[in-house]
């Protein structure tokens, strides 16, 4: 019950295949107390390589009120960078470190109607989704296309949505009841697609062409938001040279190395870590430098910018 | 060095420099916060022994003017989430006073306890202070007291004003709360406006953008993350209501303490106001939930602890006007001045006798 949510050490409670290529993690705490609650359509981040760490993000299927689980849907993606072979190898009882919940797909409060477009694994999120709007009673309805052979889900959303659910095999199918959905929904409704791109931007597109406006459209973005890459780099300051790895921020290298630099917030907000630039380019990631100023290279924020080449001079 | 009263030890004192712009000044709630004369900021909830005179006072305004809440359809699930977050910190964080039973395995209640009609597994609830007992169940109103919706049912337990923001189209708008200590504004009248717009007559802020970047920072926090910040201002006695919906009984207050309190006695009516404030992100709705706790300080108390006097002097002295008036001191600052430096010297010359009496 910390303010700031830390990272979570998980163990592997049951891991079910739900098809031949998706699999199914229960995660519990190591003694098996309550988790931190999630708002609907958040992902956990789950290491799956350390030094440096690589984290993959897969949306929580539960409905995010006080769980004695997370549990994931995570399809395994053959020629992938590793993460999803790392989970369907995963053996119960094994444990693993985990980034707390993060919102960025969370239900819109004032919708009157929630219209919940899914593809394939993209139901992950709905299932959250739909298990909420069920919960508080609200009106929804879930278009779920998926292909023959695989359709994670498919009877635990039919009995959580009951006529609810329309379900579909092929593109033709979806298209021929979505199609007159999308164009008679009352005022007011929300949509939500997540799916592969093609499908989302064919639904946001004819969303768009029956004159949805922007705001009632919400689309999970694939993958969470990133800061980007974290390469190494070197420091020069007044007399010294300090080296920033990529597993820390360049406010943490220059703390390491006994500066004082005041800090606060530590997100790229606050402003207080301002730090001049003698040389060297920055590659800007905060929120308080203005387009200028990033473009005039004389301020860094350390605690989340990092030097866009191998070297960067500042003035402390 | 003496021993301090515990309002002062324990005292959020806002000014750590010379000078007080605004600045989106926000930063971890939950820790702990040295200053020259204690320390604060470990809990997000206030529990002190003037509990229930800020209880009495909230009901006393709320039974006058009920407006003060206002609780929406849509934030519902928002509303129970900010009764379970405080019912969680208050037990948490004072112990003896409260006591919320919840089940701690749910995977095993769900198959041995009924269930709720709505899902969920009851709860009791136990406020000490007000011996309160409440067995309930998260999202059905009709287990709460008769007319009593969870907002209101936890803000008549806390002292701490309450405003729900809800996110959409990119932006925070403050939509539902319960607010009866607001200094010189009006919840009623921002109810649903924007964040941005609640803050457009603050002067000084916006060219800098702190409003802006402040609620970029709120949109990201994470499900549960609480950040905290803090405001001040002087005031004329030590009223708790300075709405713009009630005015009368300050600006009363203010002439009161203008026109009869001798000088010699005006460092214990005029008071530092302090608003420790947290943001949380609220754990399943996702609506940011914003605490604003207010405190008093005398000049008389102010004036005991040096750093704080001489940093306040410095601050009332450089402070431009159009901040002043804002925080509404344009009829105080002088006088806040002249007062502490009485003070200031009065301590000089008492530790300088007391020197020379050793």
């Amino acid at each position: 019950m910390s303010a700031l949510r830390a990272d979570l050490r998980l163990v592997v409670a049951e891991a079910t295949p739900l098809t031949d290529e998706v699999r199914q993690l229960t995660l519990v705490a190591p003694d098996r107390s309550r988790l931190p609650s999630y708002p609907p359509g958040s992902h956990l981040g789950l290491t799956w390589r350390h030094g440096p760490d690589r984290v993959n993000s897969y949306s929580l299927t539960g409905d995010g009120d006080s769980p004695s689980d997370y549990k994931v849907s995570v399809l395994r993606v053959p020629g992938g960078s590793g993460g999803s072979a790392w989970v369907h190898e995963l053996k119960s009882g094994s444990t693993v470190q985990a980034v707390a919940p993060r919102s960025n797909f969370a239900p819109a409060a004032r919708a009157r109607r929630h219209l919940l477009v899914a593809g394939g694994i993209g139901i992950t999120p709905l299932l959250s989704h739909a298990r909420w709007h069920a919960r508080w009673r609200h009106e929804f309805a879930l278009h779920y296309v998926h292909r023959p052979e695989s359709a994670p889900h498919l009877d635990e959303l039919g009995d959580l949505c009951g006529d609810r659910l329309t379900a579909s095999q092929d593109r033709a199918a979806l298209w021929a009841d979505l199609g007159p959905a999308l164009a008679s929904q009352p005022l007011g409704t929300q949509l939500y697609v997540c799916g592969p791109h093609p499908m989302i931007d064919a639904v946001t597109g004819a969303a768009r062409a029956l004159h949805w406006p922007e705001s009632r459209i919400s689309v999970e973005p694939f993958g969470a938001p990133d800061e980007g890459p974290r390469a190494p780099f070197r420091v020069a300051l007044p007399g010294s040279t300090v080296n920033v790895s990529a597993e820390e921020t360049l406010l943490e290298a220059l703390e390491r190395a006994g500066l004082d630099v005041p800090s606060m917030c530590r997100q790229g907000v606050c402003g207080e870590c301002r730090t001049p630039v003698r040389s060297g380019r920055v590659d800007h990631r905060d929120l308080v430098l203005s387009a200028a100023e990033k473009a005039s290279g004389e301020w860094v924020m350390p605690c989340v910018s990092r030097a866009a080449d191998d070297e960067l001079e500042l003035q402390l | 060095m003496t021993t301090r009263p515990p309002e002062l030890r324990d005292f959020p004192f806002p000014l750590a420099k010379e000078a007080y712009r605004y600045s989106a000044n926000l930063q971890p709630g939950g820790q702990r916060q040295v200053t020259e004369a204690g320390s604060w900021g470990e809990a997000i909830t206030r529990v002190g022994p003037d509990y229930e005179d800020f209880i009495a006072e909230r009901a006393r305004i709320l039974a006058m003017d009920p407006g003060r809440l206002i609780e929406v359809p849509y934030l519902r699930a928002a509303e129970w989430d900010t009764l379970l977050y405080l019912m969680r910190h208050l037990a948490k964080e004072h112990p003896t006073d409260f006591e919320l039973t919840e089940p701690t395995e749910p995977t095993e209640q769900t198959e041995q306890t009924e269930q709720t009609e709505h899902g969920r597994p009851q709860m009791r609830w136990v406020n000490r202070r007000l011996g309160i007992t409440q067995d309930f169940t998260p999202g059905d109103p009709a287990t709460l007291p008769a007319g009593q919706g969870p907002l209101e049912f936890i803000g008549r337990q806390v002292v701490e004003d309450l405003v729900l923001l809800d996110q959409r189209e990119g932006h925070l708008h403050a939509d539902a709360g319960l607010v009866t200590f607001a200094s010189g504004w009006s919840f009623p009248f921002v109810a649903g406006m924007s964040f941005l717009a609640i803050h457009g007559p603050v002067p000084r802020a916006n060219p800098d953008g702190v409003f802006h970047r402040a609620e970029m920072f709120l949109m990201r926090l994470a499900p549960g993350e609480a950040y905290r910040r803090v405001n001040w201002t002087f005031q004329f006695g030590r009223l708790l209501d300075k709405s713009l919906d009630d005015t009368a009984p300050w600006m009363r207050e203010t002439e009161r303490v203008l026109t009869e309190v001798p000088e010699s006695e005006l460092a214990e009516n005029v008071y530092l106001r302090v608003e420790l404030q947290h943001l949380v992100r609220l754990e399943t709705s996702a609506a940011i939930l914003f605490l604003i706790d207010t405190r008093f300080l005398s000049l008389a108390d102010l004036a005991t602890v040096p750093e704080w006097t001489a940093r306040a002097i410095a601050v009332l002295t450089e402070l431009p006007q159009d901040m002043a008036d804002y925080k509404g001191l344009a009829d105080l600052r002088e006088r806040v001045i002249d007062c502490l430096r009485r003070s200031e010297q009065a301590q000089q010359s008492k530790a300088g006798n007391s020197k020379s009496l050793w």
